[in-house]
């Protein structure tokens, strides 16, 4: 993170949504995602919307703008539904897009709400054909009588039209609830977590998927803990791990049995009994799980820290960084309000240098693992002018507060950054509030 | 004293939010479900202990005085109860679950019809078995009704218990199984089974109370 010179700064670049303070339920931003060249960036919203921005191409090159994403695409992704024999809604939220390595010309991604999850495919149109021999302009068919010479139809440039089509839907496979999805590196397949099960599909195949994960106990009276995000390693196909609301991480091996019931890895942290409380099992509750970029390391979020794990060391994290240490002893209230029960994502910059996570106040945390730094940004309209560089914000934990620090009680609780990405090979990187999407980049100098 | 407090407010506020996400978009959250009954456990433990420990100053209160076990035989005998205590707190995902799962409750036992001699009250292995303590799904009467052949397992597990908090946190899972019309029904069948008009006005006065906590008017 530390540039010649000394830190990073950061500036900001765009902020993309609606102005009003009055937030649309359907506008909340519930997953933001870069693909695999940093070019595009998906958004996911509670009203089942998906919004893709596309770099702009002609600013890649002049450093101070290459930040500028503009819309490329939106489409309705999952609408709500009814499940009927168990009179339930199923809401069309977003929970994850994920996309797919690209192979051709077309974009595709996965996106899945809670029970559905769908292939889109998009692609560009930028020509079209004209000259039909039965067909006129308009499209209205020509008597074929009136037809006396025959042409070959020409394609014709007109204006870009991105089009999202929906390939495969992958359905009825989930009983409870998913909360992930993750691409396998061998793109062939992918998994699905929900709360108890992990299903493993083949992006082809839509009519079964095999389930490789099952922690759902015979009498449901026994359930102590639940699946909480899963993911693929990123080389190795065979690999993936698990994260559970009691804090535990478990890596499973595909080729070991058919069933990975039984973790190859078990990645447990003792608890430290002096915090012990009435809410130390839901803060112990893991809401992320990422591998790094390199596949040696994977990070873990609960809701007070971000935990570094080396995959060759189970006992302990090997780092562990805290987010915001000073709401621990204001869990009670927290637990009051809902907050508590809000789950934070983490996110690694492209080369595994830097972590990032979201806070209140609009808050986001950026931890520079090699040079053992820290900073707090802040998201905000008030910080928005082109390129203006975001200053560190510090929240003051007692004692006098000191000027430009921000106490403890004045922290707005309903401005949560939840959802935050890295672009995987350049300093821009992509910030979600409640409803509006800001991207900043690193100061060009 | 002070963690009594603290921990019957905590579990007043899980249930709340526990009885809140029933009408939640997307049905019952699992995860949530799970979390807050752990809480709930943790807070009834608590209450629990602190309640022993401040049991021998108590023995002169007579309203919060839960009923003697040995006046009533009929009642089964307690080791059950351990079970049903340490379960109480996973019923509440359980029930959050067996709305979600097919209904398998129904091939459980026929707890209406159970005789007072039968004395084996445990918990089958079902997934989706009822806690005994909580009446059959099929038992739902009509707001207003009142019903005399009263289930004798269900009803009467709530007045053996030793310790006033256990009992309020079974009532309370009692009264979130069932709707808001039914919250009266389920005072009037409970006051039916118990002898002492004492304790039956101090049981009436808390299930007053916590449902004007979760209907506030």
């Amino acid at each position: 993170m530390a540039g010649p010179g000394g830190d990073m700064q950061w500036c900001f670049s765009q902020v993309k949504g609606a102005i009003d303070d009055d937030v649309a339920e359907a506008d909340i931003i519930s997953t933001v995602e870069f693909n695999h060249t940093g070019e595009l960036l998906a958004t996911g919203d509670k009203g089942g919307r998906v919004v893709i921005f596309q770099q702009e191409i002609d600013n890649k090159n002049v450093p101070q703008f290459r930040s500028e994403y503009n819309v490329y695409s939106t489409f309705q992704s999952h609408e709500p539904e009814f499940d009927y024999l168990k009179s339930l809604e199923i809401e069309e939220k977003i929970n994850k897009i994920r996309w797919l390595p690209q192979k051709n010309a077309a974009q595709f991604l996965l996106s899945t709400n809670d029970k559905t999850i769908k292939l889109w495919k998009i692609s560009e149109r930028d020509k079209r054909p004209e000259g039909y021999n039965l067909k006129e302009e308009d499209g209205r068919y020509r008597d074929p009588n009136t037809i006396t010479a025959l042409r070959v139809p020409v394609l014709i440039p007109m204006d870009l039209m991105v089009e999202a089509s929906p390939r495969r839907v992958f359905a009825n496979a989930h009983t409870y609830h998913i909360n992930s999805i993750s691409v396998n590196s061998d793109n062939e397949t992918y998994l699905s977590a929900d709360d108890l099960r992990v299903n493993l599909w083949n992006l082809e195949i839509t009519d079964r998927s095999f389930n490789i994960v099952d922690i759902k106990p015979a009498n449901m009276e026994e359930l102590t803990e639940v699946i909480t995000a899963a993911e693929f390693h990123p080389h190795q196909c065979n690999t993936f791990v698990y994260s559970s609301s009691k804090g535990t991480i478990r890596l499973c091996d595909m080729r070991v049995s058919a069933l990975c019931d039984k973790h190859s890895k078990l990645f447990e942290e003792p608890e430290n009994p002096s915090n012990r409380s009435f809410f130390s099992e839901i803060i112990s509750s893991i809401s992320d799980v990422k591998f790094s970029h390199n596949g040696r390391y994977m990070m873990t979020r609960d809701y007070l820290s971000v935990k570094i794990w080396d995959l060759n060391m189970e006992s302990r994290p090997v780092e562990t960084y805290q987010v915001h240490e000073y709401l621990r002893s204001k869990l009670c209230s927290l637990y009051e309000n809902d907050c508590i029960f809000d789950k934070f994502e983490c996110c690694w910059n492209g080369n595994d240098s830097v972590v990032m996570t979201g806070s209140y106040n609009n808050f986001f945390r950026m931890f520079d693992r090699g040079h053992r730094r820290d900073a707090t940004l802040e998201a905000s309209r008030e910080n928005s002018k082109p390129l203006q560089v975001l200053k560190p914000r510090k929240v003051c934990t007692g004692g006098k507060r000191k000027k430009d620090e921000i106490s403890v009680d004045s922290l707005d609780f309903n401005k949560k950054i939840l959802h935050t990405a890295w672009h995987p090979q350049d300093n821009i990187i992509a910030v979600a509030t409640t409803n509006n999407l800001y991207i900043f980049q690193d100061k060009v100098n | 004293m002070e963690v009594n407090i603290e921990a019957r407010r905590i579990l007043a506020v899980s249930i709340s939010k526990l009885y809140a996400s029933r009408s939640q978009r997307g049905g019952l959250r699992l995860h949530r479900s799970l979390l807050l009954s752990l809480v709930m456990k943790s807070a009834r433990d608590i209450y629990h202990s602190s309640r022993e420990s401040d049991a021998p100053s108590e023995a002169q209160s007579p309203p919060e005085e839960p009923m003697d076990t040995s006046s009533s035989p009929e009642l089964p005998e307690p080791q059950p109860e351990p079970l049903s205590e340490r379960n109480s707190s996973e019923t509440a995902v359980e029930e959050s679950d067996s709305e979600e799962e097919d209904y398998e409750s129904d091939t459980a036992e026929d707890k209406e019809n159970l005789s007072p001699a039968r004395q084996s009250r445990k918990r089958r292995g079902k997934a989706s078995a009822a806690p005994d303590f909580l009446p059959n799904k099929r038992a739902r009467l009509e707001p207003g009704e009142e019903r005399y052949a009263s289930p004798v397992a269900s009803c009467r597990t709530p007045l053996s218990d030793l310790d006033s908090g256990c009992f309020v946190v079974k009532i309370i899972f009692l009264l979130l199984n069932c709707g808001p019309s039914n919250v009266h029904w389920n005072i009037q069948v409970i006051k039916k089974q118990i002898s002492e008009p004492a304790t039956s006005a101090c049981i009436a006065r808390m299930l007053r109370r916590l449902v004007s906590f979760i209907h506030p008017p």
